[in-house]
């Protein structure tokens, strides 16, 4: 008497990738004062903002920023270096079926089959899951890409306080301070130091 | 002809070396040496009768259908005649008269182009008085002032180009192409012949590939619509042998060489004229080559006569500079051609800019960097605008490329940007010198960049280069 039997196999496939991107500005640093000073006021106030020197090169100061970009500081190479990184894993569940009546077929030969089969679904669903990475690396693109403004205007920002301390170590330089205002009217902002040569 | 005459000496050769020698033999010998000089005198005739047809019949309306853009016809003739002759530029196989109507056709043509490009008022040098002044150049008798010179390299050339047409076999195309750096040093004339001509040749190249393109649609589509039973192509069969012309006339035919490429190719590698205009010919599609180095060489543009001419030749310029934008940022199907294509055009345009640049500079000849200044002040309001700006337009086109790959790609395009700032320069270094001090082209350059009041440009152009090549301070 002819038997139906079903055989089902199951594995679960994954995929894993570092997601990473980084874009690089120059630093051009306006020489108020001495490239050296300058430089040492930049450092000071990366400090103060909550970067930290890299152990490996105290030349780069380094802080992982509220978006999760490590942002890095070389003032060697007077650029600096805003990083995105990301560790995807992901997974997927494949299982094929395959029957078999016992007068005209054989188990091991179904088995055969079915293994076969859970092969080309394993690839597939690989495929799938690379394609799927791809999408997100493009993300993780198009989100740091998203953010070049706003990493430019907190870098200005940075920028605005190194000048206005060249600035005033200057006007020292120069002379006697006897005044110095600081005011930022709709965004601008202004400094005035009276010196007395 | 002239085979016929030789198989003719031959034999005489023959019958005269023959040891049995007879008086039959000599007499003979005598009729045939006077039907022979017969003959000759009438080849003679024909081949001057003939000389004149193909030069009315055959060359001289193949180029003025050429020079007035349309497509020549081909003439198996001619194709024949060149088979047996090596070149018409050195056998007397053109009438003399032919060669001064081509003369006449040129002179007409070059200035029919440059009363039309006059017709626009422009800023331009009067060297002697110092002065810049504002006119149109609409009259054939502004630019018979400049005394354009042409030489036997146009000539040559036009020469070439009919023969090249007309080759049948690639031995021939190479031949032509072999004796082409052989032509004289073109003048400031011959360049204008070469531009024209270059737009006849690249149009015609084009209507070619259309017309193929088509014709192959066509094709495939009644190959697909109709069933192909063995009757019905018996029929067909039948049909098509019925119209069809005999089989060697239709394989001379499809044996026509209408893909000028190679002439083409060399008037574009030569003329400053033609590769400054058609900047996007010549730039590879497909292949990211990032160690090609372009090298361009300007020296003929210090000619004088391009002195009056170039204010107005820099319209041409501009438009297809233009034009030539939307082949840089052209998104096509396959993702990694839109980079390369955006690489290779700025690379190459890049490069022609930043050395045309440097050769002003040194032969201090500031009136040739005027179409920039034009293209410039365009190129922030037509390809800069709203949802459409230049930034947008660069992640469309290196969307496949992550950040960190994306800086080689777009130094070219930045560099382009940046020579902005080159020409600013220049303007600033010459508005410092004393107007007494200053050059006719220095005068001319600086007049010109004041009145394109290109302050907004600059301040744009610059916003540009900082939004695709970020930098802080």
């Amino acid at each position: 008497m002819s038997q139906i039997y079903h055989i089902e196999l199951k594995s679960s496939v994954s995929e894993h990738l570092d997601l990473s991107d980084e874009v690089v500005h120059k630093l051009n640093l306006t020489p108020i004062l001495d490239q050296e000073s300058m430089l040492n006021i930049l450092k000071s106030i990366l400090i103060s903002d909550g970067y930290e020197e890299v152990k490996s090169n105290p030349q780069q100061l380094s802080k992982l920023n509220e978006r999760q970009e490590q942002v890095t500081f070389d003032l060697e190479k007077l650029e600096v270096k805003v990083a995105l990184s990301e560790s995807k894993t992901l997974s997927a569940s494949v299982s094929v079926r395959e029957s078999y009546d016992t007068d005209f077929d054989t188990n091991s030969n179904a088995q055969a089959r079915a293994q076969k089969n859970l092969e080309k679904e394993e690839e597939l669903a690989k495929s799938k899951l690379k394609s799927e990475l791809g999408l997100k690396q493009k993300e993780l693109t198009q989100k740091l890409n998203d953010n070049l403004a706003l990493q430019q205007r907190e870098f200005n920002q940075l920028m605005q306080q190194v000048y206005a301390e060249s600035i005033k170590q200057k006007a020292g330089q120069m002379g006697e301070v006897m005044e110095v205002n600081e005011s930022t009217v709709d965004g601008q902002y202004e400094l005035v130091i009276k010196v007395e040569c | 002809m002239s085979t016929k005459s030789a198989s003719t000496d031959s034999a005489n050769h023959e019958l005269a070396s023959n040891d049995s020698t007879s008086y039959k033999l000599k007499v003979k010998q005598d009729l045939c040496a006077r039907e022979s000089n017969a003959s000759e005198t009438y080849q003679k005739r024909d081949q001057e009768n003939l000389t004149l047809l193909r030069s009315y019949i055959h060359f001289v309306p193949f180029m003025a259908k050429l020079l007035s853009g349309q497509k020549p016809a081909h003439h198996i003739e001619t194709e024949e005649i060149l088979r047996h002759s090596k070149s018409l530029v050195n056998a007397d196989l053109l009438c003399q008269e032919a060669l001064e109507s081509l003369k006449e056709m040129i002179t007409e043509v070059i200035f029919d182009q440059l009363t039309i490009i006059g017709a626009e008022k422009k800023r331009y040098a009067n060297v002697r008085h110092r002065t810049v002044q504002i006119s149109r150049m609409w009259q054939q008798a502004d630019w018979h002032k400049l005394s354009l010179q042409f030489t036997d390299h146009s000539i040559d050339l036009a020469i070439y180009i009919y023969q090249y047409y007309h080759a049948s076999t690639k031995q021939q195309q190479n031949s032509i192409l072999k004796r082409l750096p052989n032509l004289s040093t073109p003048s400031p004339g011959d360049l204008l012949f070469q531009f024209v001509i270059y737009q006849h040749l690249v149009r015609l190249k084009t209507q070619a590939v259309v017309k193929s393109a088509q014709v192959s649609k066509n094709d495939l589509k009644s190959n697909t619509s109709k069933p192909n039973t063995s009757n019905n192509s018996q029929s067909n069969h039948n049909k098509a042998k019925a119209k069809r012309p005999s089989p060697s006339l239709t394989q001379k035919i499809t044996q026509i060489p209408t893909d000028l490429s190679p002439i083409i190719a060399y008037v574009h590698e030569f003329n400053p004229l033609i590769y400054l205009v058609n900047i996007d010919k010549g730039v590879l599609r497909a292949k990211l080559d990032m160690s090609k180095e372009y090298h361009f060489d300007f020296k003929v543009l210090k000619a004088s006569e391009y002195r009056i001419l170039w204010p107005w030749f820099s319209t041409l310029l501009v438009n297809a500079w233009q034009d030539s934008e939307r082949f840089r940022w052209a998104v096509q199907s396959r993702a990694d051609a839109k980079h390369t294509r955006f690489y290779n055009y700025s690379k190459q345009q890049s490069a022609l800019i930043g050395q045309l640049i440097d050769f002003a500079e040194q032969e201090e000849r500031f009136d040739l960097l005027l179409p920039l200044l034009d293209y410039y002040q365009d190129l922030y309001k037509n390809h800069d605008q709203g949802k459409n700006s230049v930034k947008s337009k660069v992640d469309m086109v290196c969307s496949e490329l992550r950040l960190v790959n994306r800086p080689p790609i777009l130094t070219p395009f930045v560099a382009v940007l940046n020579a902005f700032n080159r020409l600013a320069a220049i303007a600033q270094k010459i508005n410092q010198n004393h107007p007494m001090d200053r050059e006719w082209s220095e005068i001319l350059f600086l007049s010109v960049f004041q009145a394109a009041e290109l302050e907004s440009a600059t301040i744009r152009i610059n916003k540009i280069i900082d939004e695709i090549d970020p930098s802080i301070g």
